[in-house]
């Protein structure tokens, strides 16, 4: 991943928007989703083999559920964010908020088992 | 490792019950010992533990073959305790990365639930491998404990055979008094408040609730009275009994002592000064049972303190790590776990202490 690449990719859509605005503002969002879109998916291709090396590290270990319930947290985080700002530029804050709220629970459905596992480590410690 | 260690203890009371089958001078051979151990003990010792003569008996119990096996236990515990703590290093470095990312990209809505979910996770990690410890420091006392109750009554036989009725019936008593105290506070007081407080401590860094911590810290002090109580009592045993005690003036004792009081935490001063009574029972064991013996009790009592010592350590520098990462809450929460080894190297210390004037009382009236 060229970082001036997609600084260049990024001001070009920006322009892009702006033009397309001027001409037709209804179809400006959607070059402002795609330009999103893009950069995520550049962003996503560069961290993926660094996300597989951690992923391939953690097999090894015991804790392989932790880095998981981690990884997967910040990728809906991430994900969640680029939605609810898209959103936003939209217009569209309750839409952004709710989509924060869905993404805060899926988070903690995520870490529901690893919740469970500890409760069950914690009864197992206190009755020995 | 519990297999380890009840097998080294099996060794040392087995060295102890040849010691004195082989003190005549016209046995040649012993009679068949080969099928009195357990099937999964018997696959664990070396061949020549085997033989059927005090001469290959002797042979299997050779400084070479001892220092061999000290080696090789401690190569078994290291790699295994090195593996766990750098998992959880490992998390702790892959949190701090999230922790990064997540301040400077995600809501103030997201920056929580993740930091929550990055704290119960590292938490989570640290949490499971202390659990394996208690369960071990618990096995460990049950099987000294056991192998006291054969031992401190065969003393008193012994010196009541040899003529000293009043001497056996007192120390007897005394001692076995000081057993069940020992072992009836560690085992139901001093290891369960350690559960309990790590529990608390846990339960305090996944809610960020300070007064649970402030609970926890009391629950900390409450065991560290009783620890204290437990070594004060054995402090007045050890003044009862008149125990052998050596001089703790050379080098390597004062160093020795010096270990102690600062690595082992609330104990370490009272484990310190009983140096002088511990290195003289282990030269009475020496003069009874050999160097192999002496070597097998030492390993018996130096590898779980050797084990818990590196986790406590280890702990310590990744509450370290995670402070200078700005993972506040799992530092804190590692903290505590660092706390709750060392709690546990003072139980194991307390013990060990106990067993090893135990048995060179063995030795001395033995002997």
């Amino acid at each position: 991943m060229s970082i001036t690449a997609l600084c260049g990719v990024a001001i070009l859509c920006v322009c892009a928007t702006v033009a397309v605005r001027a001409i037709k503002p209804d179809f400006a969002v959607f070059v402002g989703v795609a330009a999103a879109i893009v950069l995520l998916g550049a962003a996503v291709s560069a961290v993926a083999p660094l996300v597989g090396f951690v992923y391939e590290i953690a097999q090894e270990s015991a804790f392989s559920v932790y880095m998981a319930t981690i990884l997967k947290a910040l990728g809906i985080s991430v994900l969640a964010q680029v939605v609810s700002d898209i959103c936003r530029d939209c217009g569209e804050g309750a839409v952004a908020a709710r989509v924060e709220f869905c993404a805060k629970c899926a988070i903690l459905l995520l870490g529901l088992p690893v919740i469970k596992s500890l409760m069950e480590m914690s009864k197992e410690i206190l009755s020995s | 490792m519990k297999k380890i260690i009840f097998i080294l203890i099996l060794a040392v009371t087995f060295v102890f019950i040849t010691a004195f089958s082989v003190s005549a001078a016209d046995i040649d051979s012993l009679p068949d010992q080969n099928d009195k151990y357990p099937a999964q003990i018997d696959e664990l010792l070396p061949d020549d533990f085997r033989g059927n003569t005090a001469a290959e008996i002797a042979n299997g119990m050779s400084v070479g073959k001892i220092i061999n096996v000290v080696l090789s236990t401690l190569k078994a515990l290291l790699p295994k305790t090195l593996k766990s703590i750098s998992a959880v290093l490992g998390l702790v470095i892959i949190s701090s990365v999230v922790g990064v990312v997540r301040e400077n990209t995600a809501r103030e809505e997201l920056k929580d639930i993740l930091s929550y979910i990055s704290a119960i996770c590292v938490c989570g990690a640290a949490y499971s491998v202390i659990g394996n410890i208690f369960a071990v420091v618990r096995e460990y006392v049950s099987v000294v404990g056991i192998i006291l109750k054969i031992i401190i009554p065969s003393v008193s036989i012994l010196a009541a055979a040899s003529g000293s009725v009043t001497f056996s019936v007192a120390s007897g008593g005394v001692m076995y008094s000081a057993l069940a105290v020992l072992q009836s506070l560690c085992e139901g007081f001093v290891l369960p408040l350690i559960r309990i407080c790590l529990c608390i401590s846990f339960g305090a860094t996944a809610l960020g609730n300070d007064a649970l911590a402030g609970v926890s810290a009391s629950v900390k002090k409450f065991a560290s009275v009783v620890l204290s109580f437990i070594m004060l009592v054995f402090s007045f045993v050890l003044g009862i009994r008149g125990v052998v005690a050596a001089s703790a003036d050379s080098a390597a004792q004062k160093s020795i002592k010096f270990a102690a009081s600062s690595m082992i935490p609330i104990v370490g001063g009272a484990v310190g000064d009983a140096v002088g009574s511990v290195s003289g029972s282990v030269s009475v064991v020496r003069s009874v049972v050999g160097v192999a013996g002496a070597a097998i009790l030492l390993l018996v009592t130096i590898g779980p303190l050797c084990a818990l010592g590196i986790y406590k350590l280890a702990f310590e520098f990744i509450s370290m790590a995670a402070g200078m990462l700005g993972l506040n809450r799992e530092a804190k929460f590692l903290s505590d776990v660092s706390g709750a080894g060392g709690f546990l190297m003072a139980v194991v210390s307390c013990i060990c202490v106990f067993f090893i004037i135990s048995l060179g009382l063995a030795a001395s009236v033995g002997g």
